[in-house]
């Protein structure tokens, strides 16, 4: 006998879930809750094989529960009801430990099997799903190593190439045509955004970044 | 020990040459002996011997011609003249050549031995009054001081180098009043007038006055000079020394003018300011700080602790911010001050500490407002009105009050005790009745003429109270006007001058006895009779008697002779034949006096008295009488009485009576013996004349005169016309020489013995001239004088050469002695290899010993090592220097012995030498030192004030301005000199932005109307930031003393610029704000409007299919309910899709469930789906979570970025960055599209979103730079502050 708690926010939801899966004739639901909260102290209390939790809740969300559950009862299989495809949350039930993740609007027959297969020791996830694009998805979201030069305004960084070279805020604004307190302005703001004290840390700043060639 | 005399003996005699030898050499002459003419003038001339013997008659030359040869050869040996036969001639022509004496063989010997004796003697006291006369010389002469003599007609008579230096005049130029040309001539009358004063006064004098140098520059002096006192004590001259004072002058000038400028701006700060030491201790306060103070003397003020300036409960809080700040730069605070007369105000203090270099705390300025001006007026009032009440109350002087109409309010207890009345009795007319009767109708007419002209009044009259005790008073009162100037009443005092009444009284009596003294003096010619009756009558006057009596008593005090009576006393008296002398012992209560040799007052005349023996009949009644007796030494003189007074006789009245009749006494006693003398004087002067003394040849038989032709012109005669005088020269000697002469003579006739004399001659022509007398008699075979044979010589040249050299010996000598400053002279003492090493005390003044402390008789010949061991070497070397070298050294010392300072020159008046001379500066440096710190105090006060000084002068030109002012005004004070409110330069603009002309800048206001323009805010351009400065300015025109136009007008500001920003950049935000919001409810609106068009037209319509296909279920057949179902189905699901993207449109959930990037990766996704374009994001550290406020603005201006590039930029791909650091999150998005410029369409605010984005950011604090023009792409990056 497979015992489960459901956790689902809307009424009906949950009382449609429960017949779905009432109808197999091994699996008998132990418990229901309406938060993420009172899901992570049922399933403590109850010990159920499985835990099936709507992603979206008011309070503790579903994704959040999980995990709080994996940590505190790992023994419990968890199983993401969840109305978005969005690569992001599945990945984040992934992360979190959830052992399945089922789309709401999929048939009867698929969150029967994603039980069976999560009870199994296999992951689940609905078919629209594929493992390929949450790993494309991962890279995206992975920080990517980037010159912080890169956030510095166009003008700053022509501003700190010819900071770099040792030209003076006077001189700076004359080519630039800027007045000597604005040039003094952005060379302060990009020195603030780059975290350079000096001169000379500007000037090491601008060799490492390719700015100013050390050959010249 | 003076070296052995030498002697050239010239005598053609040898024996008598040996003789001469040998004696000479006994007493220890150096002696050597020349037989001819020639022989004496090759010795002389190889050798110049003390002495010369000459005899006259030598074998090789005339004598006297030799004699003169010699006294050419050396004008320094005394030749005396040895003849064997004396002629008249050679006698004079010796004479003539300045022979000290003129012997006539045989010779006596002990009378050769005492000439030549004295002649040595005249000798040395001539070569050590020149050595005298040339230390002196060359101590003055080459002192770097100035140093001049004037006569007694203030006639410069010497001026030593330095001055001549000084002035770059030749002596001769210099000499007289020469000088006076050098000096600048508006100082001319000042100084002429200075030193009249002094000479007049015989007082030192100091002073300064401005020459036109020798290089033509205005150079200053300093004159210090003291007068001459003759031996008797006349003043015949002047001394002083002349300093040039130039570069002190212009230094204190400076410094002065530095100092009054800085001291002016501070006093003239419209902040009250105050400078505490860093104990608190004030050091000073400015014109508004004595004003808070309440006092305006500033003694009063500086030197105070703070905590005495504090309330009670304040004074810990102050230790608090004292201690604040030595370590802040700053404090502000509130606290109640007390005030000087203990009331209590409310400050606002603004203070900050001024650090030495070391940053220690050197002072604190404090800026101090009083901020309850108002109440503390109202206080004030309310306590002055209360001190009022106390104070009439308790006051010593009586005060009274009445109202419009002069009836008494009020009178004060004081008043009370005077007028012998109650306040009670006093009110309304009462008081009139205190008056004393005799002033009653005069000062009730003078009150009510007062009232009646509603002016005030000032009168002195006397109170009598009810027991008769009368008082003086002197009594002021004005009338009180209120606010409109109507006079609600009088005020007055009244003061008890009863006292100074009675003094007045005793000195109009003396005044008025002296007067008469006076003219008793003035009648001098009169007789005795005619003066004591004079006398009679003002004693009389003087004692308020009716009668009065003076009479001389006899010298033995037994008979007194009536000398005088007085009119009124005569008048009266019917006695006929009265008697003139009155033998003591019969005299009645009138000898009394006489025997008893007191004043005797009996104001009971006709009461029982033991003296009284009654008068005769028809003698004046007596009511009261009172004598005196006058006193020469212990003689009683005379008895003076007067009677009948209306009151009695006092003391006052003895006194009168006595002096005026002493005064009288010795006016006539003094007559007397002027009479005697004159007497004797013309019997001296007969004496004189029948004294007249023989003639140069006075044949005694024949009493016969017989006088030379150079006897004439000796006594200014004309030898051709005139005789021998009868009676010889004697009137033409000086009257106190003439009595040694006779008397002289008279011995001379008896001994035989020559005279030899040298007396000062008045000539027939009125010139003085000394003449060298010498006589002797001739006596006949039995020893009578028969003749008396002698020569008058005119020494007048030689003896103005000694007089000159005494002269000018003494007047070194007084200089030096005389002199007001220091003067010493010593000789350096060097060691083997030439340095100096010690110096010996030759010679001080009595200045010199006066400024160190230092005693001539202890330290004159002895070097200063023994004086003073303890001085350092470095002054030896100094002073070393200046003796070796040449140079004067001039340097300032202070003497820690006496506590002053001195400015000390030394130099070399000598090989050798070095003299000191020694001023004491002290006062100067004592007064510089307070001036430079006074002035330093004042300028770092200047210097700190926050608020900005600025200057002008009457027609606009900038003179001055403080550091503050440069800083907000841009510009250095150097740079704003001489610039006018009119310069373009300024730029000043009015608050509105309009441009303000420099006409009407607050200055220039302030100089044309004369009033103060308060707090006028304008913004000035400042040169330096390139932006204008908003300034509050109070612009205050300042007068000088009795004139109507400003000569100047100040203008202090405050930099307003950060608070003007402030609010303008509040008002900015809120106008963004309404802008903002604005926004946000149209975009509230678009979104509803497209949600509602959403739901009408999608859902609502997707609805409208699904209600049509379940109603179809009951109608339709039972096979199409398969059909019905699923298309239900496919229905609900569209639905469901739809209302997710609107839900996702809205706000996509992920931003909350799982963070900035998440929701971005989603919305990327979307974004290249709907429009085709590509995003490229990296980001680096944002992955975690960041506030809710950050992630949705993040959000939003990316997604309002990436519309707007879709929408406009038109490329295929776009740059998002994402950078996330501990302090902030930087995103930048990028594009190489069409871009824009950015300002013309920031400028149309609302057609866009990036100020909604601008916004978004501001509100968190961040900023955003949108970079961009046509073609060249668009660069957008936000910073979003994460702290």
């Amino acid at each position: 006998m497979v015992t489960l708690v459901l956790a689902d926010d809307h009424n009906l939801v949950r009382e449609g879930v429960r017949a779905l899966l009432e109808a197999e004739s091994d699996f008998t639901v132990i418990g229901q809750c309406a938060d993420g909260t009172e899901a992570i102290d049922m399933v403590e209390t109850l010990h159920p094989d499985v835990l099936v939790i709507d992603a979206a809740m008011p309070g503790l969300n579903g994704l959040e529960a999980a995990k709080q559950v994996k940590l505190r009862t790992p023994d419990t299989k968890v199983l993401v009801l969840s109305m978005y495809a969005n690569e992001g949350y599945v990945l984040q039930a992934l992360r979190n430990g959830a052992d399945g993740y089922v789309l709401k609007d999929e048939t009867a027959s698929v969150l029967v099997q994603a039980v069976h297969d999560i009870l199994a020791g296999r992951r689940y996830l609905s078919p629209p799903i594929s493992e390929r694009a949450i790993d494309a998805y991962v890279q995206k979201a992975e920080s990517v190593t980037q010159q912080d030069f890169g956030m510095l305004t166009a003008r700053e960084r022509e501003i700190l190439q010819l900071g770099a070279e040792g030209h003076s805020n006077a001189s700076i604004a004359q080519r630039l045509s800027i007045s000597p307190r604005t040039a003094e302005t952005h060379r302060t703001n990009l020195m603030r955004k780059l975290g350079l004290k000096n001169q000379t840390d500007l000037i090491r700043y601008a060799i490492k970044a390719g700015v100013l060639p050390m050959d010249q | 020990m003076w070296p052995k005399p030498t002697v050239v003996v010239v005598e053609d005699d040898p024996d008598f040459a040996g003789n001469i030898q040998d004696i000479l050499e006994d007493n220890d002459y150096e002696v050597r002996i020349c037989s001819t003419g020639r022989c004496a003038l090759e010795q002389v001339a190889s050798n110049a011997p003390d002495l010369i013997l000459l005899d006259l008659r030598l074998p090789d030359a005339d004598g006297v011609d030799v004699l003169v040869e010699l006294r050419q050869l050396s004008a320094d040996s005394e030749v005396l003249v040895i003849t064997g036969h004396g002629s008249f001639h050679s006698a004079t022509s010796a004479i003539n050549a300045h022979a000290f004496a003129y012997l006539i063989k045989p010779i006596d010997f002990d009378q050769l031995l005492l000439m030549m004796h004295r002649a040595l003697e005249g000798k040395r006291a001539v070569r050590a009054l020149r050595e005298s006369e040339e230390r002196f010389r060359s101590l003055t002469d080459n002192s770097p001081v100035g140093i001049f003599q004037t006569d007694s007609a203030s006639k410069c008579i010497y001026a030593n180098q330095a001055l001549l230096r000084i002035y770059g005049l030749s002596e001769d130029e210099c000499l007289g009043d020469g000088w006076q040309t050098t000096v600048y001539p508006p100082d001319l009358e000042p100084l002429k007038k200075r030193i009249d004063t002094a000479t007049r006064s015989a007082s030192r004098s100091e002073g300064d006055y401005r020459i036109i140098g020798p290089d033509g520059d205005l150079r200053w002096l300093r004159v210090i000079s003291a007068p001459l006192f003759s031996e008797v004590g006349k003043p015949i001259g002047r001394i002083g020394t002349i300093m040039d004072v130039t570069e002190r002058v212009q230094t204190r000038e400076a410094l002065q003018q530095s100092e009054e400028l800085h001291r002016t701006l501070v006093d003239t700060s419209p902040d009250a300011i105050v400078l505490l030491d860093p104990d608190g201790k004030v050091l000073m306060g400015n014109a508004r700080a004595l004003g808070l103070y309440g006092t305006e003397d500033p003694s009063e003020f500086a030197g105070r602790g703070v905590f005495d300036l504090v309330a009670p409960e304040d004074q810990e809080r102050v230790t608090g911010l004292l201690h604040t700040l030595t370590t802040n730069s700053s404090a502000e605070f509130e606290l109640t001050a007390l005030r000087k007369n203990g009331t209590r105000s409310p400050l606002e203090i603004r203070a900050s500490a001024i650090r030495d270099s070391s940053r220690n705390v050197t002072s604190i300025i404090a800026m101090v407002r009083d901020i309850t001006q108002r109440k503390m007026a109202e206080q004030a009032l309310r306590d002055s009105e209360e001190r009022f009440r106390t104070l009439t109350a308790l006051s010593p002087t009586g005060v009274y009050m009445t109202d419009a109409a002069g009836h008494c309010l009020y009178v004060n207890e004081r008043w009370c005790e005077m007028a012998g009345m109650s306040e009670q009795e006093a009110l309304g007319e009462g008081w009139l009745d205190a008056l004393h009767p005799a002033d009653r109708e005069q000062m009730t007419k003078a009150w009510n003429d007062m009232v009646l002209a509603g002016g005030s009044w000032e009168e002195e009259f006397r109170f009598q109270t009810p027991e008769g005790k009368t008082t003086w008073i002197y009594t002021m009162a004005s009338s009180i006007l209120d606010a409109n100037g109507e006079i609600l009443g009088y005020m007055g005092v009244d003061v008890d001058i009863t006292e100074r009444k009675k003094t007045e009284a005793v000195h109009e009596l003396d005044e008025s006895r002296l007067e008469t003294l006076l003219h008793l003096n003035q009648i001098t010619g009169a007789p005795l009779q005619e003066i004591a009756t004079y006398a009679m009558e003002e004693a009389v006057r003087l004692t308020q008697s009716d009668i009065g009596y003076v009479a001389i008593v006899s010298e033995d005090e037994t008979m007194l002779t009536m000398h005088a009576w007085s009119q009124a006393a005569m008048k009266s008296c019917r006695i006929e034949n009265k008697p003139l002398h009155y033998p003591v012992e019969s005299t009645g209560l009138w000898g009394e006096a006489l025997r008893q040799r007191k004043p005797v007052i009996t104001n009971d005349y006709t009461g029982p008295n033991p003296g009284k023996k009654g008068t005769p009949d028809g003698h004046v009644e007596i009511v009261r009488h009172m004598n005196v007796p006058i006193f020469d030494g212990d003689r009683i003189v005379v008895i003076a009485g007067v009677g009948n007074k209306q009151t009695d006789y006092d003391e006052s009245d003895v006194r009168q009576l006595t002096l005026l009749m002493s005064g009288m006494w010795r006016i006539v006693q003094r007559k007397q013996s002027e009479q005697a003398l004159r007497n004797s004087e013309t019997l001296l002067s007969q004496a004189q004349r029948l004294a007249k003394i023989g003639s140069w040849e006075y044949d005694i038989s024949t009493d016969k005169h017989i006088w030379s032709e150079e006897m004439f012109r000796v006594f200014g005669l004309d030898p051709a016309t005139s005789e021998p005088l009868q009676g010889g020269y004697g009137r033409y000697l000086f009257p106190d020489d003439m009595e040694a002469l006779v008397s002289a003579a008279k011995e001379a006739v008896q001994s035989g013995d020559p005279l030899d004399s040298e007396l000062r001659i008045i000539r027939a022509d009125g010139l003085v001239a000394w003449a060298h007398i010498q006589c002797r008699a001739i006596h006949d075979e039995q020893g009578n004088a028969v003749r008396i044979i002698g020569a008058v010589q005119d020494i007048t040249q030689r003896k103005r050469a000694d007089q000159a050299l005494i002269d000018s010996e003494r007047r070194y000598r007084t200089l030096f002695s005389e002199m007001n400053e220091g003067f010493a002279l010593h000789e350096i003492i060097s060691d083997f290899s030439g340095k100096p090493c010690d110096y010996l005390f030759l010679d001080v003044n009595p200045a010199f010993e006066r400024l160190t402390g230092l005693d001539r008789n202890e330290i004159v010949g002895k070097t200063v090592k023994e004086v003073m061991p303890a001085l350092e070497p470095y002054w030896i070397g100094t002073y070393g220097e200046a003796a070796l070298s040449g140079q004067p050294v001039r340097f300032e010392s202070f003497n820690r012995a006496v506590g002053r300072y001195f400015d000390v020159f030394a130099f070399c008046p000598g090989p050798g030498l070095f003299a000191c001379f020694v001023a004491d500066s002290t006062e100067r440096k004592v007064a510089e030192g307070k001036l430079r710190k006074s002035e330093e105090e004042y300028r770092t006060l200047f210097e700190t004030m926050a608020q900005g000084i600025v200057y002008q002068n009457a027609s606009g030109s900038i003179t001055f301005a403080n550091p503050a002012a440069e800083r907000m005004l841009g510009m250095s004070l150097d740079e704003m000199l001489g610039r006018t409110s009119m310069d373009t330069i300024w730029r000043t603009v009015r608050e509105d932005g309009s441009e303000l002309s420099g006409e009407c800048h607050p200055p220039m206001i302030a100089l044309r109307t004369g009033m103060e323009v308060p707090g006028t805010v304008i913004g000035v351009f400042n040169r330096k930031e390139r932006r204008h400065r908003w300034l509050s300015v109070t612009a205050v025109p300042q007068f000088r003393p009795g004139e109507d136009e400003p000569y100047q007008a100040y203008s202090s500001f405050e930099d307003i610029t950060d608070r003007k920003e402030a609010e303008e950049a509040l008002r900015e935000s809120h106008e963004r704000l309404q802008t903002l919001s604005r926004q946000l409810v149209s975009v509230q609106e678009a979104e509803r409007r497209s949600i509602g068009r959403e739901l009408h037209d999608q859902i609502g319509g997707a609805l409208t299919a699904l209600s049509i296909a379940l109603k179809m279920n009951p109608a339709q057949a039972s096979d199409n309910t398969e059909n019905n179902v699923s298309l239900a189905q496919e229905l609900v699901s569209d639905l469901t899709t739809r209302i997710r993207e609107i839900s996702l449109d809205l706000r996509p959930p992920m931003l909350d469930d799982l963070g900035l990037v998440p929701a971005l990766l989603w919305y990327f996704v979307r974004y290249t789906t709907q429009t085709n374009v590509q995003v490229d994001f990296r980001h680096t550290g944002a992955e975690h979570r960041f506030t809710q406020e950050v992630e949705t603005a993040a959000f939003r201006i990316i997604q309002e970025a990436l519309t707007n590039a879709a929408r406009h930029a038109e490329v295929p791909e776009i740059t998002v960055r994402l950078f996330a650091n501990e302090k902030a999150l930087h995103l930048q998005v990028e594009d190489r599209g069409a871009g824009f410029d950015v300002d013309s369409v920031l400028s149309k605010c609302d057609t866009n979103g990036l100020t909604g984005m601008q916004e978004r950011a501001s509100l968190l604090g961040g900023t955003l730079v949108v970079e961009s023009s046509p073609g060249a792409g668009t660069s957008l990056t936000a910073t979003l502050p994460l702290l």
